[in-house]
């Protein structure tokens, strides 16, 4: 996608029917930071056909949320992919870095 | 599969799903549950403390809640003498105590927001707080999180044996200081109140009657205890001792200083000594009183 980081999401399969939320990193070329994106993606089976349906996830829809409702911060991460940091009283949007894993 | 841990946290990381709803996984000093709200999944990663009865799961035919916002105990010594004085005063604040009953099960949770103790034992002293919480803040601001907490999930259906489900015991961080003087009053006043309900007793005992069988003591009635899973969070304490002077209190405090050199430890005096006591996760646990 125009102004994303050159690096691809983890693979997705399209047989795999079913909703996911998705994250990638958006890195524009002057910038050294990133930003997370979260998509929503949609695998659809109509009349014989598999739609793969991405779309940016929306604000207070998203499909999953971590809280940490603890007085430390805590560590997440999926199985081989990027970790992540949620302080103490925080709430953040998750998203697969692979998800078919 | 999520994997999460407390950051920095030695421990192997908890591997959570986000499919299973409603499945808890209890950890040492965090519980971790899946809920669905609307069409969002929701990881929520609490405090021991925050766990509550859950009204939801179980039909309660009975529930009972003491709640009191703030609770203060002002502990007086020499109270029958002239010269009585205030040594101690206890604040409690959120004091909850909770019980429901199922047909199945009873529920027992006791949860206090804060608890502070001062020494007023002396005008002028370095300790005017004996005992306070460690994270106020935190503990003030999250309206979840609390001081203390106790739950007590009792499975109804046993007979013949007090059958425990859970038993969580979850305490915050807390700071110490104490002096050696205090304890020496603390002891005093334990005694006073040992002889004045002594006194008490002696007043309501009956007439001695001359039988044996009439001052022999019923053997007290024994249940077996099972307990399924018992959790005790870690519990953290800054401990902050001072004595005084050899020649003030050198009498009173003969036991203090054999203990201290029984353990071999010639310096009495410390500042925030941390002392971490591990928590620890029990299941199947049996015993017969």
């Amino acid at each position: 996608m125009p102004g994303f980081s050159s690096q691809f999401s983890g693979y997705l399969s399209p047989n795999s029917i079913g909703q996911f939320a998705l994250y990638i990193q958006k890195e524009l070329s002057n910038e050294v930071s990133k930003e997370p994106i979260f998509l929503q993606v949609d695998l659809l089976l109509q009349d014989g056909m598999i739609f793969i349906e991405v779309q940016a996830q929306k604000s207070g829809k998203e499909l999953y949320i971590i809280e940490n409702q603890t007085n430390f911060e805590i560590e997440y991460w999926q199985e081989n992919g990027r970790p992540g940091r949620l302080e103490s009283g925080k709430t953040t949007p998750f998203g697969w870095d692979l998800p078919m894993q | 599969m999520i994997l999460l841990k407390p950051h920095r946290s030695t421990d192997k990381p908890l591997s959570v799903s986000l499919d299973k709803m409603n499945a808890t996984v209890q950890m040492e000093n965090y519980l971790v549950k899946t809920i669905l709200d609307h069409s969002t999944r929701k990881l929520l990663i609490t405090l021991p403390s925050q766990q509550v009865v859950d009204k939801s799961g179980d039909n309660y035919h009975t529930v009972i809640n003491v709640n009191f916002s703030k609770i203060g105990v002002s502990l007086v010594q020499n109270f029958n003498e002239i010269q009585s004085k205030e040594f101690l005063f206890v604040t409690l604040q959120g004091f909850e105590l909770m019980l429901a009953q199922s047909e199945k099960v009873k529920d027992y949770q006791f949860r206090l927001k804060y608890l502070n103790i001062d020494n007023n034992a002396k005008f002028i002293t370095p300790y005017p707080v004996l005992f306070t919480p460690k994270n106020k803040r935190f503990l003030k601001e999250n309206e979840r999180a609390y001081f203390l907490n106790v739950l007590l999930k009792q499975d109804t259906l046993a007979e013949n044996c007090m059958f425990f489900k859970n038993v969580v015991f979850d305490i915050e961080p807390m700071c110490v200081k104490v002096e050696a003087s205090f304890i020496q009053l603390l002891q005093d006043f334990m005694g006073q109140l040992n002889s004045a309900l002594e006194q008490s007793a002696h007043l309501h005992q009956p007439a001695l009657c001359a039988q044996p069988w009439a001052t022999c003591a019923l053997p007290a009635e024994t249940n077996p205890v099972y307990i399924d899973e018992i959790i005790i969070s870690p519990v953290n304490v800054s401990l902050t001792f001072t004595s005084e002077s050899k020649s003030q209190s050198a009498n009173k405090l003969m036991l203090l200083q054999m203990i201290l050199k029984t353990v071999g430890t010639s310096v009495i005096n410390f500042d925030d000594a941390q002392i971490d006591l591990k928590g620890f996760k029990l299941q199947n646990c049996f015993d017969t009183p």
